[in-house]
């Protein structure tokens, strides 16, 4: 009988949103213990999502004096957007150069943040804003010291047969020619083990679009933009493609782009979901406007579909960050600014205007208890310290001085990027 | 009551309480119960009484009531049918809620199931654990110490 009461009350436990079962856990140690279990974690998880609930992250301009505030905040995207700002999660830790984390993904309510903007730094978080806690993830394996110059890319994603979150990181290591080595080297990182570890990559033949860029997480697999190089010698591109990577399997396969997208220079594409579906983002040439495909059903290649086709005047967007469920764009503009774009109406009104370059990010977001767990904290704790010793390149220790110099090298390979995607 | 076949409208079963009492139902009302549902299967005489052997008369006549208005394909649009669900929950004490939840999981009734579950997250909702522990008279298990280190550790989930 007490077996099916544990049932009978994680099915009515698993409808409290996470934030109120913070209190919960305090009741008595039978729902203490049901609520830390992995399991109910990774059931009430489940239950929350929606395709409604968004995180935001902004980073407000650092000024000589004060560095920016990295915060992430999050709600259902049926509010007023502005409104979300008095509420959110200050980011606990700072990258070295003073400037915001990349966000390579977002998924179960925990945040994968990687400091790999600027220079060969191996500085990465796994954090849970709402319950504020995180994991400091250890230096991978490919690292500059050991193999030199190399690009690389992440996926974050969620393996729900072991309830395992995972990081898998994609490394194309640089040849003497100056050419990317095919195939590229893979490891991944579980976050319920705590180490990184190879995975099988010799059969993939594709290379990741990398710098710009961007990655999703869908169906089990993570997706990247990928390409087919002309010929072994030359880094000119073909046939561009999906890099998907199996999480649970663990395995590396190829999807097909809509024919349109096939021969554009990779870097103007981007991966997304829409409201559970993969999507596409092409920017146009100088960025003044760009097309969203949807794959309509999953590995379905005749299913991909234009679903959206915007023009500006002039360069515009920076980058699009999410399609709402009320029709506009969320986006961020060359300015800095964070804009809310309807496309029907051509009308865009400002939310944001005091945000760095690419200071805003946008993501679906469930508020979840991953990481809750205390056995595995305390296991992590020890792995922290070893990895503090590893990565003290931290920004709160580093003088007002080097900061600033990092920051000014930032802002010239950020307007060349810039410069970059407006010019193609 | 509608689209059904006749033969499905023309069957009764005989549902036994624990205690003995017994109810005649349609066959579609008792089939919303997949543990009816595949006890009947294994029936060779289907006039004989079901017996729902955990299932106290006063609980099973509660499902019963549920499951029939859930059975009838009338003209209850959805909104009508969410405002029964909630007069029909709301009518019942923790106590009897209680008994519902056992009743509703073993005779596998989900729409009951789900219902219930809902109602009693409701009542734990915007409580504070002292709250939360008088409503449903759970004994607090843990040491003072114990208890404070918990919500130490978990300042986010005491934070407006």
């Amino acid at each position: 009988m007490a077996e099916v009461w544990r049932e009978l009350w994680s099915e009515i436990l698993k409808r409290i949103p996470a934030k109120e079962l913070g209190k919960c856990i305090c009741v008595c140690k039978i729902w203490y213990s049901l609520i830390l279990s992995p399991k109910f974690i990774a059931s009430h998880t489940k239950f929350h999502q929606t395709h409604l609930n968004f995180l935001l992250r902004s980073f407000t301009k650092p000024s000589l004096a004060e560095s920016g505030v990295e915060s992430y905040h999050f709600s259902s995207d049926s509010e007023e957007i502005s409104g979300l700002f008095n509420k959110g999660s200050i980011l606990p830790f700072k990258t070295g150069v003073g400037l915001n984390f990349r966000v390579v993904g977002c998924v179960n309510g925990v945040v994968f943040l990687a400091d790999t903007q600027f220079g060969n730094r191996y500085s990465f978080y796994l954090w849970n804003p709402l319950i504020k806690k995180h994991i400091k993830v250890p230096k991978p394996r490919i690292v500059f010291d050991v193999v030199g110059p190399y690009m690389h890319v992440f996926g974050f994603g969620y393996d729900s047969k072991t309830q395992d979150l995972k990081v898998v990181r994609v490394s194309h290591i640089q040849l003497n020619s100056g050419l990317d080595e095919i195939p590229p080297k893979a490891e991944v990182y579980s976050a319920k083990l705590g180490v990184w570890r190879w995975v099988f990559a010799d059969d993939v033949t594709t290379c990741i679009a990398e710098d710009i860029w961007s990655q999703c997480f869908l169906q089990g697999c993570v997706h990247w933009v990928g390409f087919d190089r002309k010929d072994e010698s030359d880094s000119s591109f073909k046939n561009n493609c999906l890099l998907v990577f199996d999480v649970e399997e663990e395995k590396f396969r190829k999807m097909e782009l809509p024919l349109a997208l096939l021969e554009v220079c990779p870097i103007v594409l981007e991966v997304s979901e829409f409201k559970g579906l993969l999507s596409m983002i092409q920017y146009k040439r100088n960025g003044d406007g760009f097309e969203m495909w949807i794959q309509k059903e999953y590995d379905v290649i005749d299913s991909w579909s234009k679903v959206l086709s915007v023009d500006f005047d002039e360069p515009k967007l920076l980058k699009v960050l999410r399609w709402r469920p009320n029709g506009e764009v969320l986006a961020q503009t060359f300015e800095g600014e964070l804009v809310s774009y309807n496309p029907d109406t051509k009308n865009m009104i400002t939310i944001r205007d005091d945000g760095m370059f690419a200071a805003f990010y946008a993501c679906a977001f469930t508020e979840s208890l991953f990481f809750l767990e205390k056995d595995c904290e305390s296991k992590r704790t020890v792995r922290l310290e070893e990895d503090d010793t590893i990565c003290n390149e931290d920004g709160n220790s580093s003088s007002l001085d080097t900061i600033r110099v990092r920051m000014g090298k930032a802002f010239v390979i950020l307007n060349q990027m810039i410069k970059f995607r407006r010019e193609f | 009551m509608a689209s059904t076949s006749t033969s499905t409208l023309s069957r009764k079963l005989i549902l036994k309480s624990s205690d003995g009492e017994k109810f005649e139902v349609d066959e579609n009302v008792a089939m919303q119960s997949q543990t009816i549902k595949h006890m009947i299967e294994d029936l060779d005489d289907i006039n004989s009484p079901i017996p729902v052997s955990i299932v106290t008369g006063t609980i099973l006549s509660k499902v019963i009531e549920y499951c029939k208005k859930h059975a009838t394909e009338d003209s209850d649009s959805d909104e009508q049918l969410k405002q029964w669900d909630k007069e029909y929950a709301n009518n019942m004490d923790l106590n009897t809620l209680y008994y519902l939840l056992l009743a509703a999981n073993y005779m596998e009734i989900k729409g009951l199931l789900e219902l219930i579950t809902q109602c009693v997250a409701d009542m734990i909702k915007g409580k504070s654990p002292e709250e939360i522990r008088a409503h449903f008279n759970i004994k607090n298990d843990f040491t003072p110490q114990e208890e404070a280190n918990i919500r130490n550790e978990n300042p986010w989930a005491f934070e407006n």
